[in-house]
């Protein structure tokens, strides 16, 4: 479980990381990194539904951060980086907030 | 809530002529809404004719609205609005050729432009910002909070309908009345941007500038864009060939404006020439590029007709076919006498500079115009209660000449022999080849008159890019003609053969030499006995110089010695430096500075080119003030001694005048 607290905690720390660079416009950049956080999110996202199946914990809305990461899609699609930093920071980050409190 | 009101009393106050445009737009709006109001109605009864016989109209906007600045076609946005974002604040979005742009997050805007403000490092000293797009202000308030009291922030905003809508919706007038923070709308007061940045760049801070895009604007105007980052390159360019030109010609340009202090009396001023001169005078500036020997014969025609400016280096083969000009130019401190050598060359009317080579004007007989004075004489000036005009003059007698005409505000010009390209092997009229330094490293390809790709170098690419953007700063005030019928192309300029300008605009005729005779110089032995004391105090700050600057420097040496062996800093070093620092601050006041800062371009550009960049190393800072201090103040009290004899001789001249 501390393993998978440390992984959410890396992507939360990435993620901010790569809202900040469509913040500041740096576009190539945030695209860099963004597939690397995308990886490590779809990664956990299995670990989290394994852990929730086997201990009960966390408790989180698995089709919410599906919806969420694919509102990111959408905005990477139509080119809107402040939107696509939006969706990370505010939407996606927030939820892996409340995941990552309830970890042990 | 409307803004409009209070942010323009803010404006007035820092950007009073920005301010008087707007209210102009919003006249122009208001008269166009009349008549719009007129149209409508019209439209009405028409719509109304055509559905009583079943005809649709098509009543969608054109989203697809441009303006025309220099020629140049640039986007405007068709829609402005602004909506609310998820934390309550504004979004501000435009549409622009069909593609709605937001210019803020639509969830938190101020988060976002705290972050977005965040990567820029304001640690340098004098910085220049540069940004593009105002948006509506969340941006720049970031910005702002960085800003120095000697940063500079220059806000070039390409779009006016964006510009009213923001300064209507939103509260401006801590960004307005914010110090040193100018802005300029494309196309309304550009112009002004092209002063501000040629002002606040020097080669001491050309390192510090910051360019800034605010989000989205990029993407949004890519014309505008083009040409604010064209503005900054060739003003960049501008800087190091100014320093560079001061590194090479600062001593000559010393010498020769203490040596030719003695014609000043016998000179006529720029400023009584424009009060009288005509403005319907059509101009013809004659450069000598290979291209004159083509169309120079149908000069004569233009003779009595239009002001004929030739240039030093074109006056040789204007002679050699029997066409005086009006007025000759000669800006360079090391011309070559060859192009004044004809006897006839020396009584035409030359337009000049106090720093000229001394031997051509030594020689000269004919009227005297200085275009404008070196700094020492401007303080002159100010003591007899005159104003010299203060301008550009863009680096070669070509540009000045046109410097000078726009000053006269001449309305119609043509340019000939201005090829800015080699014409085979020659780089000047009747065949000759006048080369520069580090020629071979400069060779670029320009696009030519006639299209295609012309052979050019890197001088005549900096003065083409002066031109184009000075006729872009003249907009429609100027009519530019391009009659070299050669060379390369002059964006901006209309190219017209001269046979055509001289049948079009030169129809009148003029009597220029009746006037230029009439022109009195007025010099008076008030101003003989005025000159010689400001002469007298020159050459006492000279031995001031001479003795202080001797011992500054060997104190800094001292100072060196003591911290390489204990590499401490100590109060004593502290107090040295606030005494080195005082008498610089009397050095920068001496009326000779400018002579002396000119001779010593070389040691200062290599002690202080980084000066205003930030350093880590606190103790290497402090010492390299004293390292800078002893090799400048060293070159001063050589410059000074340089110096000293050369005022003394034209000191003595005008004690014999007073006498």
């Amino acid at each position: 479980m501390t393993d998978l607290k440390n992984e959410i905690q890396t992507i939360i720390e990435e993620t901010k990381e790569v809202a900040d660079l469509f913040y500041q416009q740096k576009d190539s950049e945030g695209y860099g990194k963004l597939g690397s956080v995308i990886d490590m999110i779809s990664k956990s996202i299995e670990n989290l539904f394994v852990a929730k199946v086997t201990t009960g914990t966390p408790d989180f809305d698995q089709s919410r951060l599906l919806e969420t990461l694919g509102e990111a899609m959408k905005a990477m699609a139509e080119m809107d980086s402040v939107l696509l930093g939006d969706i990370l920071q505010y939407d996606l980050i927030e939820q892996f907030e409340k995941i990552n409190a309830q970890l042990n | 809530m409307n803004f409009l009101t209070s942010n323009l009393d803010a404006l007035r106050i820092s950007n009073a002529e920005l301010a008087e445009f707007i209210l102009q737009e919003i006249k122009t709006d208001e008269d166009k809404a009349e008549q719009k109001g007129k149209i409508e109605q019209e439209k009405q009864k028409e719509q109304e004719k055509q559905k009583e016989q079943n005809k649709q109209c098509d009543n969608s906007e054109n989203e697809n609205i441009k303006y025309t600045y220099g020629g140049i076609v640039f986007e405007e946005a068709a829609h402005v609005e602004n909506a609310v974002s998820r934390d309550e604040n504004h979004i501000l979005s435009a549409t622009v050729e069909g593609t709605t742009y937001r210019f803020n997050s639509a969830y938190r805007p101020l988060a976002e432009a705290m972050t977005w403000a965040a990567q820029f490092e304001w640690k340098n000293s004098k910085i220049v910002a540069s940004i593009f797009g105002l948006g509506n202000g969340y941006c720049i308030r970031e910005l702002i909070k960085s800003q120095k009291e000697n940063d500079t922030i220059l806000i070039v905003e390409p779009s006016p309908k964006i510009f009213m809508f923001v300064m209507t919706h939103y509260d401006l007038s801590d960004i307005l009345q914010q110090k040193n923070l100018y802005i300029f709308v494309l196309p309304w007061n550009l112009f002004g941007f092209f002063d501000h940045l040629g002002r606040a760049v020097h080669w001491s801070n050309a390192e510090c500038q910051l360019t800034i895009e605010h989000p989205q604007y990029a993407k949004a105007f890519p014309k505008a864009k083009e040409l604010f980052y064209s503005i900054l390159r060739k003003n960049n360019t501008r800087v190091f060939t100014d320093r560079n030109t001061e590194i090479y010609f600062g001593k000559r340009m010393a010498e020769n404006t203490i040596k030719n202090i003695k014609y000043m009396s016998n000179s006529l001023s720029l400023e009584s020439f424009r009060e009288v001169i005509r403005k319907e005078v059509p101009a013809i500036i004659v450069s000598a590029g290979p291209s004159l020997d083509g169309n120079i014969e149908e000069l004569k025609k233009a003779k009595n007709r239009a002001l004929i400016i030739a240039t030093d280096s074109a006056v040789p083969a204007l002679l050699k076919r029997n066409i005086i000009p009006d007025l000759a130019i000669t800006i360079d401190a090391d011309k070559s006498l060859h192009c004044f050598e004809a006897m006839e060359s020396r009584s035409i009317p030359l337009l000049c500079e106090i720093q000229s080579t001394h031997e051509i004007i030594s020689k000269h007989t004919g009227k005297l115009i200085y275009l404008h004075c070196h700094p020492y004489f401007i303080n002159l000036y100010e003591k007899f209660g005159e104003h010299i005009p203060v301008f550009s003059v863009g680096g070669s007698v070509a540009t000045a000449a046109f410097a000078v005409c726009e000053y006269l505000n001449i309305k119609k010009l043509a340019l000939i022999g201005q090829d800015l390209a080699y014409k085979g092997g020659a780089s000047h009229a009747d065949g000759e080849v006048h080369t520069i330094i580090n020629e071979e490293n400069g060779q670029c390809e320009l696009e030519g008159y006639y299209g295609g790709q012309v052979k050019s170098r890197h001088d005549w690419q900096g003065y083409l890019a002066w031109f184009e953007e000075e006729i872009l700063k003249t907009d429609k005030n100027m009519l530019v003609v391009n009659a070299t019928e050669g060379g390369a192309k002059i964006h901006g300029a209309l190219q017209m053969p001269l046979a055509e300008f001289i049948e079009k605009y030169c129809m009148e005729s003029y009597e220029l030499n009746e006037f230029l005779d009439s022109q009195n110089i007025v010099w008076t032995p008030q101003k003989t006995s005025v000159t010689d004391e400001y002469l007298e105090a020159g050459l006492c700050e000279l031995d001031r110089l001479q003795k202080e600057s001797g011992r500054i420097s060997s104190l800094c040496s001292e100072i060196i010695t003591l911290f390489d062996r204990t590499g401490n800093i100590t109060e004593h070093m502290v107090n040295k430096r606030r005494e080195v620092e005082s008498y610089n601050r009397e050095v920068n006041e001496m009326s000779v500075y400018s002579l002396i800062d000119a001779c010593i371009r070389d040691v200062t550009v290599k002690w202080l080119q980084d000066v205003n960049i930030y350093k880590e190393d606190k103790k290497d800072e402090f010492m390299q003030f004293f390292r800078s201090s002893k090799e400048i103040h060293a070159a001063i009290r050589d410059m000074a001694a340089m110096l000293h004899p050369l005022l003394m001789d034209s000191c003595e001249w005008f004690k014999t005048k007073t006498d």
